[in-house]
């Protein structure tokens, strides 16, 4: 059975520090106790980076923008594993063992890629070149060009529709596709500085968007009582 | 609704101040009201402290951890520290 541990997190710029409570002193008991030295004040010094290693530990979930159509899913493949950078500082993938991209799947007319599973690579990639064993992309990166292999088991797709012209689907509900509208007409107003026509389209962008999450609620709204509450 | 749709609604003609606007209007959404949520499992590493984010997340909705008061290898929500531990990273970052 796995043993139970207690995080917690915090922002610094672009990361996530995770740090757990750690109840075992430097000499490695586990205190019933523990000293100040061990503690601290305010018990702060039991709380550091996590002591041991766990195999997807962290379970992030975000919001991300729908700049694309994955057109289909069956279109994948599963064959990179791993990522450098070029000489120029493009984002580059590299094929696992026996992969060839250029015959199977056949990849050198493919604009656009998305990454499922590729930590901090997730997304939407334009690409630049395929190669055999390499597929660049135009995603700038500040890191070391060798060789960094993928945690997960990266799934790759390359049947996209990205949205770089006027025939592509904005992949909305119909009704948040009128908030869009709106969002569009105030940015467009702004631009000639007509300030008062902006404040109007942006509040109906806001408006919309309410109404739109007001509508997913359904029935009488409860509060219950948290864990901490006296009952 | 199309691309040409929304620019013939809006009446704008050029075509990438268009897109730049409608990319725009998609993250503020994001920010304001998720309409596309997913989910990103990374491991944990012993004494490492600090952990990419997706390049493409918008919004964070919730961090789960694996055990989390429990031992049943359920994923929970954690809380947010308010200030950062005095003990530093093994790396001291």
């Amino acid at each position: 059975m796995a043993a139970r541990r207690y995080y917690a997190y915090y922002i610094r710029g672009r990361k996530l520090a995770l740090v757990e409570y750690d109840n075992v002193s430097g000499s490695g008991q586990t205190l019933d106790q523990p000293s100040l030295d061990d503690i601290g004040p305010g018990g702060g010094l039991q709380w550091k980076s996590p002591t041991a290693t766990v195999a997807d530990g962290i379970e992030v979930e975000y919001a991300y923008s729908p700049r694309y159509f994955i057109e289909s899913t069956d279109v994948s493949t599963t064959t990179a594993s791993g990522w450098d950078q070029d000489n120029d500082g493009n984002f580059r993938l590299r094929a696992a063992d026996g992969t060839d991209w250029t015959s199977s799947p056949n990849l050198s007319a493919v604009e656009y890629i998305v990454l499922k599973n590729a930590g901090r690579f997730n997304g939407l990639h334009k690409v630049s070149l395929v190669q055999s064993t390499r597929i660049v992309t135009t995603t700038k990166v500040s890191a070391s060009t060798s060789n960094t292999d993928f945690e997960e088991t990266v799934t790759l797709y390359y049947d996209v529709n990205a949205l770089n012209d006027e025939s592509d689907t904005i992949d909305l509900p119909e009704y948040l596709s009128k908030a869009l509208v709106y969002y569009v007409q105030g940015k467009l107003a702004e631009d000639q500085m007509d300030i008062e026509r902006k404040e109007y389209f942006m509040r109906e962008f806001r408006r919309i968007l309410e109404k739109h999450e007001s509508s997913k609620i359904w029935g009488s709204r409860m509060i219950i009582a948290g864990p901490a509450s006296i009952r | 609704m199309k691309v040409k749709e929304l620019m013939e609604r809006v009446g704008i003609v050029e075509t990438g101040r268009a897109i730049a606007y409608i990319k725009d209007g998609l993250d503020e959404m994001n920010m304001l009201a998720e309409t596309h949520v997913t989910t990103e499992r990374i491991d944990i590493t012993e004494d490492q402290r600090f952990y990419e984010f997706p390049n493409d997340m918008i919004k964070v909705i919730d961090i789960r951890v694996k055990n989390h008061t429990n031992s049943k290898d359920e994923y929970r929500s954690i809380p947010r520290t308010i200030h950062p531990p005095p003990t530093e990273d093994a790396d001291g970052s």
